[in-house]
């Protein structure tokens, strides 16, 4: 099954927005990790500048970062206020490493990590001749400030994604659909198109630059195949009368040789004999000249109103002379008048006929049908068979095809009529269907909608 | 003695038709094509005119529109290979009289001919007779002898094909294909049956020969009616 072009574009974009909320998420949790860091050394760097935060006067965050928020944490070690304890003990350790050094008048601060008894200190260390102090804040400080700042933005983007995914679903259908609406344009174009207007190339449909190829693709392949048909059709008129001329003057010679030998002569039998397989030639060229015809879509109709209740009323009477062994059942409405070509109709209608005998049973039954209900014209032929092929309704409009060889081969036959049936039914308008039951009832129906 | 004009390229179709039709009694003239077709026409009279379309010099449709415009009323009928309608429409409008698509049966072709020189003759056209026996085209009326009988459409339509052209064999598969349409072998014995109806219709077994009705059995070809002497 094909899948549906609008749902695959939703999903495709719906993956690469879940690719990107995954990737921007990543990201972001490093810049914001990042930023932190940056205005915790800031903040360190101000506090271990300023005497004011040894001297316990001012506890106030130097960065406007930090002015909301006070690092609960933070040790103070000085030399000059004698400030001390364990932990400033610990940060002479030198094992400390000291990783980034910041110069702020002149004076050059340090900045390392240590962990002790469990916990990691962010340190900032200031060294000169008079002082010797250090600034530490529990790492996981900074962490609880990362995750506070992270809840507020997973809460405010869980709210932002539920609308931005519904306003990508809406986006994408609307993408596809304009995708859609194009190449529909095209369809449009390229559906107007068939064998009887390959010729007139018409203009192009107002769609993008970049479908400009499409239809010019399609133009070269309009334009080959009209040589093609052209070609195949001339050549369906030039046989018709390459064909014609000799069988006619066959047959003319057949018809002068019974007449002129004696009445019920072995001559007289042959000649006869000979003008009925010319007969039959002249059927089979007629059948492929029709086919040939439609081939090349120029097969036309000159319709005329038939009385079809007439025609169906008349075949059933004839059937039961046909053979009067068959069971012959109708079903035919009165004053059934249809618009059709009287010819090619007649044509469609003796071949089903003609089947229904030619594939019929010992003491079999033929059923006629012709209704008109709901503007639609039904014409059937209903008929019990024996041995009909498994495949029959798929291949019996198959040029040649005569179903299984070793039982039709004593039934005469060229294999066309159906596929000849199935040309005039669609140049009609109508649709013919072959169907066989489980009781091997074989019906062909023919359908066509009709006006008034 | 009817004089008709055979205008037809292919020698060969030219041949029989001229046979058929002098076999028949007509007087035939016949050119091979357009031009001298034309050039003839218009020379000489003609009680009718066969006309192929597909003619070297000038095509069949084309001599047909100058001799109607030279108001040349002779009867026209159109030959051709093609049977394509929009060719027969053509002919019809340029004021052909009838149009036979080959390849056509010549005892089809003799036909239509009689039929046209007796509606240009003004004969009476709605009957055919032969010997005894009358058919009339309107009321689908027999006569034979005393007995005055209707007939069903089948048995009209064969009995006025066998009556177009007395003397003449035709097979069962030909009756078949023109009265009834069907082209197929199916061991049926329908034209005989039909053939034996009209016999019935018309023949009273107690009085009459059955040897002396009209409709001739020929032994393994199919049936003909006896010429009138």
């Amino acid at each position: 099954m094909n899948k549906s072009f609008k749902l695959h574009v939703m999903l495709q974009i719906l993956i690469l927005f879940v690719i990107y909320l995954f990737a921007n998420r990543l990201y972001a949790q490093y810049l914001a990790y990042e930023f932190i860091q940056d205005k915790v050394n800031l903040e360190l760097l101000n506090l271990v500048e300023s005497q004011d935060t040894f001297s316990n006067k001012s506890t106030e965050s130097k960065t406007k970062f930090f002015s909301n928020t006070k690092l609960n944490s933070l040790v103070k070690c000085s030399t000059t206020h004698h400030l001390t304890n364990d932990l400033c003990e610990e940060f002479k350790n030198p094992s400390i490493d000291w990783t980034q050094t910041e110069t702020v008048k002149s004076e050059s601060i340090k900045f390392g990590k240590h962990s002790f008894n469990g916990v990691t200190w962010k340190i900032a260390h200031k060294k000169n001749n008079l002082v010797d102090d250090y600034l530490a804040v529990d790492e996981s400080e900074i962490n609880l400030i990362l995750e506070q700042t992270w809840e507020i933005r997973d809460y405010v983007q869980s709210r932002i994604y539920l609308f931005m995914i519904t306003l990508l679903v809406i986006f994408s259908y609307y993408l596809s659909n304009h995708i859609v609406k194009i190449i529909n344009k095209a369809k449009k174009y390229i559906s107007n198109t068939d064998i009887k207007n390959l010729s007139e190339i018409p203009s192009s449909p107002a769609i993008y630059t970049e479908f400009q190829p499409f239809i010019d693709v399609f133009n070269d392949l309009r334009v080959r195949l009209k040589t093609s048909f052209e070609q195949a059709s001339r050549f369906s008129s030039d046989a018709s009368h390459e064909l014609k001329t000799p069988l006619t003057i066959l047959r003319g010679y057949a018809e002068r040789g019974v007449k002129t030998s004696k009445d019920g002569s072995n001559e007289q039998i042959q000649f006869i004999l000979m003008a009925e397989e010319i007969g039959r030639l002249i059927n089979i060229t007629d059948k492929l000249l029709i086919l040939a015809r439609s081939d090349a879509g120029r097969l036309e109709i000159t319709p005329s109103l038939v009385n079809l209740t007439d025609v169906f009323e008349q075949l059933a009477s004839d059937a039961e002379t046909i053979n009067p062994d068959l069971r012959i059942s109708t079903n035919i409405q009165k004053k059934i008048n249809w618009k059709c070509d009287p010819q090619l109709i007649h044509q469609l209608i003796y071949n089903l006929y003609s089947n229904a005998f030619k594939y019929n049973t010992v003491n079999g039954w033929i059923h006629f049908e012709l209704t008109l209900v709901n503007h639609e014209l039904t014409m059937a032929v209903i008929n019990s068979s024996v041995n009909v092929p498994k495949d029959l309704s798929d291949k019996a409009f198959d040029r040649f095809y005569r179903g299984d060889e070793s039982h039709t081969r004593k039934i005469e036959g060229t294999g066309l009529g159906l596929s000849l049936c199935k040309e005039i039914a669609k140049i009609h308008g109508g649709e013919l269907s072959l169907e066989v039951n489980a009781q091997q009832e074989v019906s062909a129906k023919f359908t066509v909608k009709v006006k008034d | 003695m009817t004089r008709v004009l055979l205008v037809e390229d292919e020698r060969k179709i030219a041949d029989f038709v001229i046979h058929g039709l002098q076999s028949e009694g007509y007087e035939v003239t016949h050119e091979s094509d357009g031009v001298s077709g034309l050039e003839s026409i218009l020379n000489a009279t003609y009680d009718l005119v066969l006309l192929d379309i597909m003619l070297p010099g000038k095509p069949g449709t084309e001599v047909l529109q100058s001799m109607r415009e030279s108001s040349i009323k002779t009867p026209v009928i159109m030959l051709t290979a093609k049977s394509e309608l929009t060719d027969k429409l053509l002919g019809f409008k340029l004021g052909a009289d009838d149009y036979l698509a080959k390849p056509f049966f010549m005892e089809e072709l003799t036909a239509r001919c009689k039929a046209l020189l007796n509606r240009n003759q003004n004969t009476n056209t709605e009957a055919i007779t032969v010997g005894e026996l009358t058919l009339d085209k309107i009321t689908r009326r027999v006569n034979w002898r005393e007995r005055s009988m209707i007939l069903s459409q089948r048995e009209f339509t064969l009995l006025e094909y066998l009556m177009r052209s007395p003397g003449n064999v035709f097979s069962r598969q030909q009756i078949m294909q023109f009265v009834w349409g069907i082209d197929f072998n199916t061991q049926t014995n329908i034209v005989d049956v039909c053939i034996q109806r009209i016999r019935k219709k018309l023949v009273n077994t107690e009085k009459d020969d059955l040897s002396e009705f009209p409709i001739e059995s020929i032994r393994g070809i199919g049936y003909k009616i006896k010429k009138s002497d």
